[in-house]
């Protein structure tokens, strides 16, 4: 396979679909860093994968019960709110997003 | 009891110490006092001591302290860990105690303190069951942020530092809950285990670390890194302590849709078993877990404990785990793909930091964005921004199967290496660490270099199989470095951690031990 090429401009939109912003100065270094770690990611490629489903978890049992259909007391709201940025009317605050106008 | 006398109960296997506190040789209080005493004199910054704790939690210690003497006083029945001091990974909550996972990100307005930290609502389940089995939490540990890390140096607070040498790292991602249990400041502690951060600081510091099956111990509580390859494991200066705690931790939880039915015990009766703990067992060794990039003073250190195990009767057998190679990618390219997922709740409205962000893209939204913006880029350090945006990267549209699902096919092959290889031995015996503990500074540029520390323990969790490290002697002395610590790692079958904890036992029996740091 050919290793996609990383360049400042793929760095910058995948930190816009990671809502991060990405400092001037630090983009060089994380299209290096990032090159460097894809391009050894690229080795898998090698490996005959013909027919091999993918493993998404460990086969561990963790999935062969399921919990009781039956009501029962969560995290109290307060707790969750006392330690929340900004709260406002017992419910966590955010920006604006809706254009109500 | 006086301190000093307090401060060596603190190295005694964890069954001895819970029974003298039973009968009252030393008292919860004393082993708290001494615990949390020599956690104070490190000292909780940069550039003092050995940075194993982020924060203490004196006054709760010393109340559960002293409800279990006031327990024993009355003559009450004491629970299995009763007066034990542990520490717990910051990356596990602990109800009204500061919870950073290593990261400004869940300190209020991202400052450097980190008893400034989020204080959940509830405990870890792992935390609440040491608690009910009357271990004693002295403070959270420092950790790589995020549990992402094998050094340590990420931690966005400060180092931790290898008591063996302090000028070399602890390994990671749970370095200060080994240099805790290494420095005797605690009996035991908690840590997680996502590609080795249990195993491989374990090595790297001569304690004894286990990372259990998946499913085995519950995650509820734990903030998600890498949520098909994370378990919560112990950390203890000795196998049958380690194997006490599993016990305390492991088992069916509700509140855990991963966490397994099985039954969790046998552990410590395992390590009971003795000398005659490998007697008859097959061990597989692993042909492409030596040779390049494995330090001698590690192979050979390896070489004489399968010595060891095969004079207590156990066979040898030479495996081949063929996708071991590919293993370190699939790894990156898998745990980079959850995190930049898991991580996507860290946006500033429920916990942490928040930042009101400038220069949104316009629109309804965009102040919103903006302030998910703002908030993540500040918060976040270095190595975490670098694997959400490899994780991003993996996960996008034309890179999603070249990369994710190939690396998910992959891990289906190094789990069948590992079936076939379960055909014909009881466990696999191999390296941990490919090296001993390096330089503070050495691999911190360079990612690749850094992730290779994981080369030897990535596969075991690839395959969600139980697998601990053990001491396993010293690399000599040199010009350069002092004596270090080297780690021999155990893999089990999937939920036969007994069979690991019995031979680790069995060699433990007989391997000199290595004794505490200088």
């Amino acid at each position: 396979m050919k290793v996609p090429s990383i360049d400042r401009a793929t760095v910058l939109r995948l930190a816009e679909l990671a809502q991060l912003r990405i400092d001037e100065t630090d983009v060089d270094g994380l299209v290096r860093d990032l090159e460097s770690i894809v391009a050894y990611a690229s080795e898998l490629s090698d490996v005959d994968v013909d027919g091999v489903p993918p493993m998404q978890r460990p086969a561990a049992d963790g999935a062969a019960w399921v919990r009781g259909d039956v009501p029962h007391p969560e995290l109290p709201r307060e707790g969750l709110l006392a330690e929340a940025p900004r709260t406002e009317e017992s419910g966590f605050a955010v920006p604006a997003f809706v254009d109500e106008g | 009891m006086l301190a000093n006398t307090a401060c060596e109960v603190l190295r005694r296997p964890i069954a001895e110490m819970a029974a003298m506190v039973a009968k009252g040789e030393v008292s919860a209080r004393e082993l708290t006092d001494a615990s949390l005493a020599s956690a104070e004199a490190d000292g909780l910054r940069e550039g003092r001591g050995l940075g194993a704790f982020l924060t203490l939690q004196a006054d709760a210690a010393r109340a559960a302290a002293d409800a279990i003497d006031a327990a024993r006083t009355r003559g009450a029945a004491l629970p299995p860990l009763a007066g034990v001091p542990v520490g717990v990974k910051d990356l596990l909550a602990t109800q009204g105690a500061p919870t950073t996972a290593g990261s400004r990100m869940l300190t209020r307005g991202g400052g450097a303190d980190p008893s400034d930290g989020w204080r959940p609502p509830y405990d870890a389940t792992a935390v609440s069951r040491l608690r009910a089995a009357g271990a004693v939490l002295v403070g959270k540990c420092n950790l790589d942020e995020f549990a992402m890390g094998s050094s340590n140096e990420n931690s966005g607070f400060y180092l931790a530092k290898n008591p063996w040498d302090p000028t070399r790292v602890p390994g990671g991602s749970s370095g200060g809950s080994a240099v805790a249990v290494a420095a005797g400041m605690v009996a035991g502690s908690l840590g997680t285990d996502t590609g080795g951060s249990i195993r491989q600081p374990a090595s790297l510091t001569g304690t004894v670390g286990v990372k259990p099956t998946y499913g085995r111990v519950s995650r509820r509580g734990v903030v998600a890194f890498a949520s098909s390859l994370d378990q919560v494991g112990p950390f203890a200066g000795d196998v049958t302590s380690a194997a006490a705690l599993l016990e305390a931790i492991a088992g069916h939880d509700p509140g855990d849709a991963t966490c397994s039915q099985r039954p969790a015990r046998g552990f410590v009766e395992a390590c009971a078993r003795g000398v005659d703990g490998v007697r008859g067992l097959r061990l597989g060794v692993p042909r492409q877990y030596f040779g390049e990039g494995v330090e001698p003073a590690v192979e050979s250190a390896v070489h004489a404990s399968i010595g060891r195990l095969v004079e207590l009767g156990a066979t040898v057998v030479e495996i081949d785990l063929p996708h071991t190679r590919y293993a370190l990618a699939t790894y990156y390219v898998i745990a980079g793909a959850e995190a930049s997922s898991n991580l996507a709740r860290f946006d500033g409205v429920r916990f942490g930091l928040r930042r009101e962000g400038t220069g949104g893209a316009g629109g309804p939204g965009g102040a919103l964005t903006a302030m998910y913006r703002a908030s993540r880029s500040e918060g976040f350090g270095v190595e975490v921004r670098r694997r959400i945006l490899l994780g991003t990267f993996v996960l996008s549209a034309g890179y999603h199967d070249a990369y994710y699902l190939r690396a998910q096919q992959v891990r289906t092959l190094v789990a069948r290496d590992f079936d076939a290889a379960f055909e014909k031995v009881d466990a696999v015996v191999a390296p941990t660490s490919p090296t001993v503990a390096f330089r503070i500074g050495e691999r911190k540029d360079a990612p690749l270099a850094m992730y290779r520390a994981d080369v030897l323990t990535l596969p075991a969790s690839l395959a969600g199989l139980p697998a601990m490290s053990v001491p396993c002697g010293l690399a000599p002395k040199t010009d350069e470095r002092p004596a270090l610590p080297i780690g021999l790692q155990l893999i089990g079958r999937a939920f036969d951690e007994a069979t690991i904890f019995a031979i680790a036992r069995a060699h433990e029996l007989v391997m000199p031990a290595i004794g505490a740091p200088p």
